[in-house]
């Protein structure tokens, strides 16, 4: 406080007094009459950043369960479980990821060669106990109709082939044994076995 | 069970100050026989504790939904329709907590002191007249047998202070003594300006002749006498904020620097106490003021006879007096959220040398303006 | 047992009470408590003598100006180390029984008077007696001058108390 003297200061330093007051009162009753800034949690969501990296999702359907991810993530949060089938298909067992590590870097989402795995805007994941916190990003588990279908198809394919390969073989045979009989038999080449590969990156054309 | 005793024995002691005046409970027993004011002075007790704990349960809310509002918060809303039962919900809660007395404190003053805090208050409650006949005790010394029972309470929190053994309760107990006694003056000097006005004691009677006039509030004593009574009333109100420990004079319990006070030590139903004596002393200050300053219960606009005679008349007579008391209160809390706490050097300079001369001038003022 | 005697039961324990509270404490804060209950317990028979006026003023007087005062002054005072020594205690008795001598001759001289209300007079409670006391102050004949004396007495107190602070703290802010 400056000073001031006598009664002029007396009634100065009053007047500040009140007048400050008035003008501190003044705005608290402007705030008073404006709205709330609260975002009431978990009815209403903030908006977040466009880039925001949030809890993952995955396009299933997009996923070829090839394990880039999981190799790439640098704590090791993901974990693939799956079986193939033929045609393609997998049967989904597992992919889950642990949020009690991930640290949400993005390093699992880039080299995804069907960029199928994203951080998601999705960010409130309070639980009760850690072990809730490993969530299964899979959007169905085992297979889908669809899925076999297409494992029926491929098997009648590879039946086909294989009732196919049969005939050729038959009608190879039929020749060489003709070609025997006609003259020295070739060179044997080596036996083709179609059921023991599994045709890849088909999966995704359905 | 011991801090229950103060405040029942306060209220003997106003209803025996009653003498032969009408209330409401005397009324009902019978006023002569002396087991008569007896069961009229439990009953009137029963009346006021039950008010002056349901008030509190209202304030709180008001404060914290009021304080959210004025910082663009939302305040409680998650109790009840507008978290209104929050406040019941806390009250629940502090009776369920552990009631601890600090091993070197002194256990029966230690006890002692709540009750005797909540006192004052308690009984200068039953003082106030919410209308023509909706008074516990209309006793004839009214204001000065008020202004009595809110100088009590300073006893209360000093033992209290000392009671507990800690330095920062004992602090906030001589800053409390030191507000307190100071304070009283210029609320003393604003209190006999109200006495002067209407040349009675009884806040009933100055109610009553505050009715009528032009619009009805002619006679309000703000308006009766605006040059002298105007700038009485905004003191008086102040001193009464320093009485009730309202920021930004809440010195004796300053969170940031004596952690809580003189109540740093209390806990569970005991501290209930002082937190029951502190919002519920607001709405009582509040009332007081009302009822010297701004017509008791009359209503703007409608002649005096509109709220006298009938019950329902009486019950909107409360009403009025009640909503008139609330926008004191809600004035209080609009300030606590505007005012930062003040210095105690700062608390003494505003009384001593600003209050008190002020109340002086106007008190003389209101003597030759009665006289004119 | 009717109400009064009932009430007068109470009130004179606590005052009794309060008052051996006040001489055998070890604490002087104590003292001053029990001081405090003593006080209320007096205003409590005034109250029963139906002297509302009186009761009033000693709660606002004693209690609430008074114990406090001495409350703040016990605080702020460091212990006195003779308090307990002969001579003080002998000083100190011989003002209780010259006070005693005092009151005894009072109480005697008021000849039959001394329990309950004045008979002539009825209760002194309500407003009437406010304004009798109000014109017993202002009137030439009645207190008038003491009052006027207690007035400057009180001034002078005042200015001392200004005075003394200022010598010692220095100019205050
Ligand atoms: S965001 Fe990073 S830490 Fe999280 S799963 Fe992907 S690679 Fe692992
Ligand atoms: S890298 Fe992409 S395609 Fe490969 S397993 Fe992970 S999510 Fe599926």
């Amino acid at each position: 406080m400056n000073r001031r003297d006598g009664f002029a200061g007396w009634v100065r330093n009053l007047w500040d007094g009140v007048f400050s007051t008035m003008v501190g009162m003044g705005i608290t009753i402007r705030y008073f009459f404006t709205k709330p800034v609260t975002v009431q949690f978990p009815e209403e969501k903030m908006e977040v950043a466009p880039r925001y990296r949030g809890i993952h999702y995955l396009e299933q359907d997009l996923c070829i369960a090839c394990r880039v991810c999981e190799k790439a993530c640098p704590i090791d949060c993901i974990e693939i479980r799956f079986k193939r089938h033929p045609g393609g298909v997998n049967e989904w067992f597992e992919f889950s990821l642990d949020y009690n590590k991930c640290m949400f870097c993005e390093l699992c989402c880039i080299p995804c060669p069907k960029s199928c795995i994203h951080e998601g805007r999705e960010y409130s994941m309070v639980r009760y106990d850690r072990s809730e916190l490993v969530l299964d990003l899979l959007t169905w588990k085992g297979m889908r109709e669809v899925d076999l279908r297409t494992i029926k198809e491929a098997e009648e394919e590879k039946k086909r082939k294989a009732a196919e390969a049969a005939a050729r073989r038959a009608a190879e045979k039929a020749k060489k044994e003709a070609a025997a009989k006609e003259g020295d038999p070739g060179k044997p080449r080596k036996k083709e076995t179609p059921g023991k590969r599994d045709p890849e990156g088909g999966g995704d054309e359905r | 069970m011991i801090s229950a005793l103060p405040p029942a024995a306060a209220i003997f002691l106003a209803q025996g100050t009653g003498g032969e005046s009408r209330s409401l409970f005397r009324d009902l027993f019978g006023a002569g026989s002396g087991w008569g004011s007896f069961a009229s002075a439990v009953l009137g007790f029963a009346v006021v504790f039950a008010v002056a704990s349901a008030l509190p349960v209202l304030f709180t809310w008001a404060e914290r939904r009021v304080s959210g509002r004025m910082q663009q918060r939302r305040g409680p809303n998650r109790v009840g329709p507008f978290g209104l039962v929050q406040a019941v919900a806390d009250g629940v809660k502090l009776m369920f907590k552990e009631d601890i007395i600090p091993a070197n404190a002194e256990r029966f003053l230690f006890a002692l002191a709540p009750g005797l805090v909540l006192a004052g208050m308690i009984a200068a409650f039953a003082l106030i007249p919410f209308s023509e006949r909706a008074i516990v005790v209309d006793a004839p010394l009214g204001v000065y047998l008020l202004a009595a029972l809110l100088s009590l309470q300073v006893l209360g929190v000093v033992m209290a202070g000392w009671a507990s053994n800690n330095k920062w309760s004992l602090l906030g107990a001589m800053r409390e003594a030191a507000q307190m006694v100071s304070y009283e003056i210029p609320m003393g000097i604003c209190l006999l300006i109200g006495v002067l006005s209407f040349s009675t004691l009884s806040l009933r009677e100055m109610s009553l002749a505050q009715a009528d006039g032009w619009l009805n509030v002619g006679n309000w004593l703000i308006f009766r006498n605006p040059l002298f009574a105007f700038p009485a009333f905004v003191v008086l109100y102040v001193a009464l904020l320093a009485n009730t420990k309202r920021a930004p004079f809440d010195l004796p319990e300053a969170e940031s620097e004596l952690v809580s006070g003189f109540h740093t030590e209390y806990s569970g139903i005991r501290f209930s106490f002082f937190f029951l004596e502190e919002y519920a002393s607001m709405f009582l200050v509040s009332a007081l003021a009302v009822c010297m300053f701004l017509g008791g219960w009359n209503i703007p606009f409608l002649p005096g006879s509109v709220v006298t005679g009938s019950v329902g008349a009486e019950i909107l007579a409360a009403l009025v007096l009640i909503v008139k008391s609330f926008a004191l209160v809600f004035v209080m809390i609009w300030l606590r959220w505007t005012l930062p706490r003040i210095r105690i050097d700062q608390v003494m300079n505003l009384c001593y040398k600003y209050l008190t001369p002020i109340a002086f001038v106007c008190l003389i003022g209101t003597c030759w303006w009665e006289l004119r | 047992m009717s109400a009064e005697i009932l009430a007068f039961l109470v009130l004179a324990t606590a005052t009794v009470a309060g008052g051996v509270v006040t001489l055998w404490s070890r604490y002087v804060v104590h003292s001053a408590f029990g001081l405090m209950l003593s006080l209320l317990g007096v205003a409590g028979f005034y109250v029963l003598l139906g002297s509302d006026f009186l009761a009033v003023t000693q709660v606002v007087v004693y209690v609430g100006g008074v114990v406090v005062l001495y409350l703040f002054g016990v605080m702020l005072t460091p212990p006195d180390r003779e308090e307990r020594s002969i001579r003080r205690i002998a000083v100190a008795g011989i003002f209780a029984v010259a006070a005693l001598v005092v009151l005894l001759k009072a109480v005697f001289g008021m000849e039959g008077r001394w329990y309950g209300v004045d008979p002539d007079r009825g209760p002194a409670s309500g407003g009437a007696v406010i304004r009798e006391v109000g014109n017993a102050f202002m009137d030439k004949e009645a207190y008038l001058l003491p009052f006027e004396i207690a007035s400057v007495l009180l001034l002078v107190a005042l200015v001392g108390a200004v005075f003394i602070a200022r010598r010692e703290g220095g100019r205050g802010s």
